[in-house]
């Protein structure tokens, strides 16, 4: 009987975190294309250089203080796509920037072909691997932390190899936490898809962004 | 000049959000067991090895 109900319940925790795995994905892959559909829009517009910082600053409070509120909530999924959309819409005046260089398309696509790669691969690693990374927290957000705050310091020393650094070190972060955030999905540290989907979705767009620059270095552009 | 002070304000309003969550991460984080540590190197080198030939072929 006990044994039965023990079945019972790893069943049931089973087919609950196989929903959850597909709900995030369908939400971000339908998250990923209407960010490229803004993202198109503002090289489209060719948006000037502030748009970054404001699209940026925008989702930012959304995902700080909206998204919390309105997770369980069917508005939760309107609340991704702004913020998503708005991501993909910052990223305009820099697609600009590399497409203006004479091997500008090649790096971006290049640059997209990688993040594909890296993501696929290494979500399908943290889904079939029987371990758990949630030992990964406390590394990569300390990670994070040292460095966003050499990033602030950059802002204003402009150091080209501090900056090639960073990237590098933000690709590495990145695909940390692409282990540990899917990790976190298959063993019940996020119940949320919609928290889930924005996590992976945030983890893809620096991905891309710090790639795209490490590539646009190894062109000498 | 003043998108810079911008981005820095944003950063640095990033790093005091992600503070408790970091110090709450560093205590609570569950202990590495044996091979974990080895199952997580060996997916980070093919990606850093990845980015290299990317690097090298565009």
């Amino acid at each position: 009987m006990e044994n039965n109900v023990v079945a019972n319940r790893n069943a049931e925790s089973i087919v609950y975190t196989n929903k959850l795995i597909r709900n995030t994905y369908i939400l971000l892959s339908m998250t990923l294309l209407f960010s490229a559909a803004t993202a198109a829009i503002s090289v489209v517009l060719r948006m000037p250089p502030s748009t970054y910082l404001f699209s940026i600053g925008g989702a930012f409070v959304l995902m700080w203080f909206v998204l919390p509120r309105k997770a369980n909530s069917s508005s939760g999924i309107a609340v991704v796509f702004l913020i998503t959309g708005l991501l993909g819409f910052s990223l305009g005046p820099m697609l600009n920037m590399y497409l203006a260089l004479p091997t500008g398309p090649q790096i971006v696509a290049t640059a997209l072909g990688g993040t594909g790669v890296i993501f696929l691969g290494l979500s399908g690693y943290a889904l079939t691997t029987k371990r758990d990374f949630s030992f990964l927290g406390g590394f990569l957000f300390v990670g994070i932390l040292v460095v966003l705050g050499a990033a602030i310091l950059n802002i204003f020393m402009a150091i080209p190899a501090l900056s090639l650094a960073l990237s590098a070190a933000i690709v590495m972060l990145m695909s940390g936490f692409i282990l540990f955030d899917t990790s976190r999905m298959v063993n019940g540290g996020i119940n949320n898809y919609v928290i889930a989907t924005v996590q992976l979705y945030l983890n893809i767009f620096n991905l891309f962004i710090n790639l795209l620059h490490l590539l646009g270095f190894a062109r000498n552009e | 000049m003043w998108i810079k002070i911008g981005t820095a304000l944003l950063l640095a309003t990033m790093v005091i959000l992600l503070l408790p969550q970091a110090k709450n991460m560093v205590k609570h984080s569950p202990k590495a067991e044996s091979g974990d540590w080895s199952s997580f190197v060996f997916p980070m080198t093919l990606v850093a090895v990845l980015v290299v030939i990317l690097m090298w072929i565009v």
